[in-house]
Order: structure tokens, then sequence, then C-alpha cells
């Protein structure tokens, strides 16, 4: 027997509905259900407040790959595996095909989404590490209807767990290029958690750098980047972004990090 | 929808067969299965997406059964390890007899329905990718592996006849 506290159930058919839905109070979006229903059935205090799942699924807002002039518009509710095998992100976004690749197991790929990636931030959340390299912009519905543009950068760093509920992240929107590239460490070959995940994307003239696994949430490294191609820079670079991040990475992870910057980096310049 | 509901009367095809049945809303589509459904061939391990022991096809894409809510599956399709119908699935049953591919039995459906979903030429890269989400403590996977191509290298199996003459 699963252990899921007693709930109610609301599957919104159009955005309209879905912003009355996430505005009732005990109210939680509810997509891939990969984070939520492990969250409340180990009976996470942050799920302390759900009493109604909101199923989004069904939102055609929220769907599709779509090409534009200089962007892709990811709909929050693709999948890993969709991420994965898309051939329009393999080409313009690499760096988050090839995160969503290496992220999780098959299964849990069928159904965790790129919103829910933003929102529920994982130490080592490969996808949106490779977001935060490629300087993606999430759309934002709040209550009223009002659609924002919000970095990603920002919504990882607010923690969005704990974001005010009410709003609904329709999609991310990222910079087409041709030069990213996303490089893992785990702890083990597959479905592990990322020791190191680094993200290089060159978005214009510049070289962006994400970092994954070396702190409480992915972050992008500014003096990293600017560094680039000097590895005893690099390597002074990283030592203070990650002093940012969390206690407890030493110096062989920071070396792990290093290493798999410079392979990235090489991948995106040739 | 726009009352949230506490129960729902949802119809799935469960393996071939139109299954209709009022569930709560926090019932997992795996305890749908066992406890109501008597399919008791799923297996939850434990029952928070690490195992891989409760996978099932849900429109014949692989997920984990203990975080799918079966209100979800309303109208949908859901194939299970005692799916009679499909010549595959009987090929990789039998070839993880055949391959001894199993010691306490409890990963096998989990990793029989994953390997079901598999390309049908999947070479022994993509089977070890393919199941990666699926956890065995007892056999270290080499025989696993070896049933799964063992399953890929026959043709279709066809039921014995007799011919009348």
């Amino acid at each position: 027997m699963s252990d899921l506290p007693p709930l109610r159930y609301l599957r919104p058919r159009d955005l309209d509905e879905a912003l009355t839905a996430i505005a009732r109070p005990g109210a939680c979006i509810y997509a891939g259900g990969t984070d939520l229903l492990v969250a409340l059935s180990e009976r996470r205090a942050w799920t302390r407040f759900v009493r109604t799942v909101v199923d989004v699924k069904a939102l055609d807002a929220a769907r599709g790959i779509t090409r534009r002039a200089g962007e892709l518009r990811i709909g929050a509710l693709t999948t890993a595996h969709a991420l994965a095998t898309d051939p329009d992100v393999g080409r313009h976004a690499a760096a988050l095909a090839e995160a969503a690749h290496l992220t999780s197991a098959p299964a849990l790929r069928r159904r965790g989404t790129v919103g829910g990636n933003l929102v529920t931030p994982h130490p080592a959340g490969d996808i949106a590490t490779a977001l935060l390299a490629l300087g993606a912009v999430a759309e934002v519905a709040d209550a009223s209807g009002r659609v924002a543009d919000v970095p990603v950068a920002e919504l990882v760093a607010s923690h969005a767990r704990t974001w005010p509920r009410q709003r609904l992240i329709l999609a991310v929107r990222v910079p087409r290029t041709r030069r990213s590239a996303f490089e893992k460490v785990a702890t083990r070959a597959a479905f592990g958690r990322a020791v190191v995940a680094v993200a290089v994307a060159g978005v214009g003239p510049r070289l962006q750098v994400a970092l994954g696994g070396l702190g409480g949430r992915p972050f992008v490294a500014l003096d990293v980047a600017a560094a680039l191609g000097r590895r005893p820079a690099v390597d002074g670079a990283l030592a203070s972004a990650c002093r940012l991040g969390d206690d407890g990475i030493g110096p062989e992870r920071l070396r792990l990090a290093a290493t798999l910057i410079a392979r990235a980096a090489a991948r995106v310049r040739t | 929808m726009t009352t949230p509901a506490a129960t729902l009367a949802i119809t799935v095809d469960v393996n071939g067969g139109p299954v209709r049945v009022r569930v709560a809303a926090a019932t997992t589509l795996v305890d749908l299965l066992r406890d109501r459904l008597a399919l008791t061939g799923t297996k939850v391990g434990c029952g928070v997406g690490e195992c891989g022991a409760c996978t099932v096809l849900l429109d014949d894409v692989p997920v984990l059964a203990c975080l799918v809510l079966a209100v979800e599956v309303d109208g949908r399709r859901i194939t299970t390890i005692e799916d009679g119908r499909d010549a595959r699935m009987e090929r990789l049953r039998a070839a993880f007899i055949e391959e001894g591919a199993l010691q306490c039995g409890f990963c096998t459906p989990g990793m029989i329905v994953a390997a079901r979903a598999l390309a049908a030429d999947a070479d022994d890269t993509a089977i070890r990718a393919g199941l990666a989400g699926n956890l065995c403590r007892c056999t270290g996977y080499a025989a696993i592996v070896r049933a799964v191509r063992r399953a890929r290298g026959r043709g279709p199996r066809r039921p014995t006849r007799r011919t009348r003459g």
C-alpha cells in the first residue's frame, strides 16, 4: 500500500480553470508527480498544506516545443524524455537534451517535467543546470492571468517550492545556440545523482557556465565563465564560487568540476 | 471538473479488458492494480520511485505505478506483467526463466515490463540503459541482460497448432 495522505483531485481543462484551481486553499500543482507524490507519501514538512492536487497535464498552454526566431519555447509539461529525444532541442539547446538524457531513469524521465524540475529544485537538478547556462526565461502566469517573464536563474535562486503557489509556470524560452554542452559525474553511471554537473553554453558572444551538485542548488558561475581556458584561473574562480555554496566540497570535487568544465568548454568551442 | 473530487469513477483498459471502478483521489495506480483488481504481479518495492518494481506501461510508455494516481488513468491503457496477449512479453517471460535471470523474483515483473518498452532491436547498451531504473539485489544483472537479449533474438513464437488433415 502506498501511503499518501487523503487528497482531492482537480483536472482543469484550460488556463482560467487552472488559475482558479491553484488559488484554492490547500491546492498544489501536480504535473509529473515524480517529486510531489514522493514528498506527500514521506510526509515532508512542505507538503503539510496540501489538500488538493491540481493536475495541470491537460493544459495546452503548457505543452509542446516550438521553434521560433532565436529561441525555443518549451512547454512546462514537456517531459525529460521529450527533451532528450526532440531533434530541435538536440540541435539548438544540446546541453538541455544531454542533461535530460543523463537525468534520472527511463520511467521517471517519461513523467518528470521541465516545470517540475524548476519548482522542486534538487541540489543537483540536471535540467535546471542546463537551463541556467543557456540563460532560459520562464513564462509565469499569476492568479489574474497575467503572464510575466522570470529568468530561470531567479526562479532557481528563490527556491521556487516556497514561491507563491498561485503562480503557474507555462513554459521556458531558451535562446537557440549551436554551442552548448553538458557533462556530469554521478554516483553511478545511470540513475545517479550528480556529484558534479556542468553546463556550458555560448549565448551571444560569451560563454556561460552553470554548476550543479556543488551547493544547495544549481547556480551560474560568472567568474568561472570569465576564466575559461585558463586553468589556474578557473580553479580559483571555482573555489570561490563553491565557497558561496555548501560546506563539505573537498578539493577532489573541485578538481572534478574543473575537468568537466574544460571538457564541456572544449566541446562548445569546436 | 471544477470541484475537487475525493473519489472518481474511472474506466481503464487493463491488459485489453475494460475496467470500471471508483477510486479515492489518493489511490496510486499500483494500489488500484494490486488491491482492487487483484493484479499482484506488479510489485511495490520502495513506493517512492527508486526501484522500478512497479513498472507498468501507460499507453505503451513505461511508468512507475507507485508515482501515478489512479484517477489520472481514466480512459487510458495499462499493460502489466499479467498481459497474456502480447507475444514479446511472453518471450521475455520465457527467456527470464530459461536464463535463470531471477533469484527472489521480486524485481522480475518490473524488469520484464521495462524490457518490453525497449525497441525490439535494442543492443546491450540500450538494454542496460533501459533497465537503469530497475534494481535487482540478487542477480548482478548479467543474466537479466542475457535474457532480454535472448528474447530479442527470437522470431515471433507461433502458438503450436494442430492442423487437421
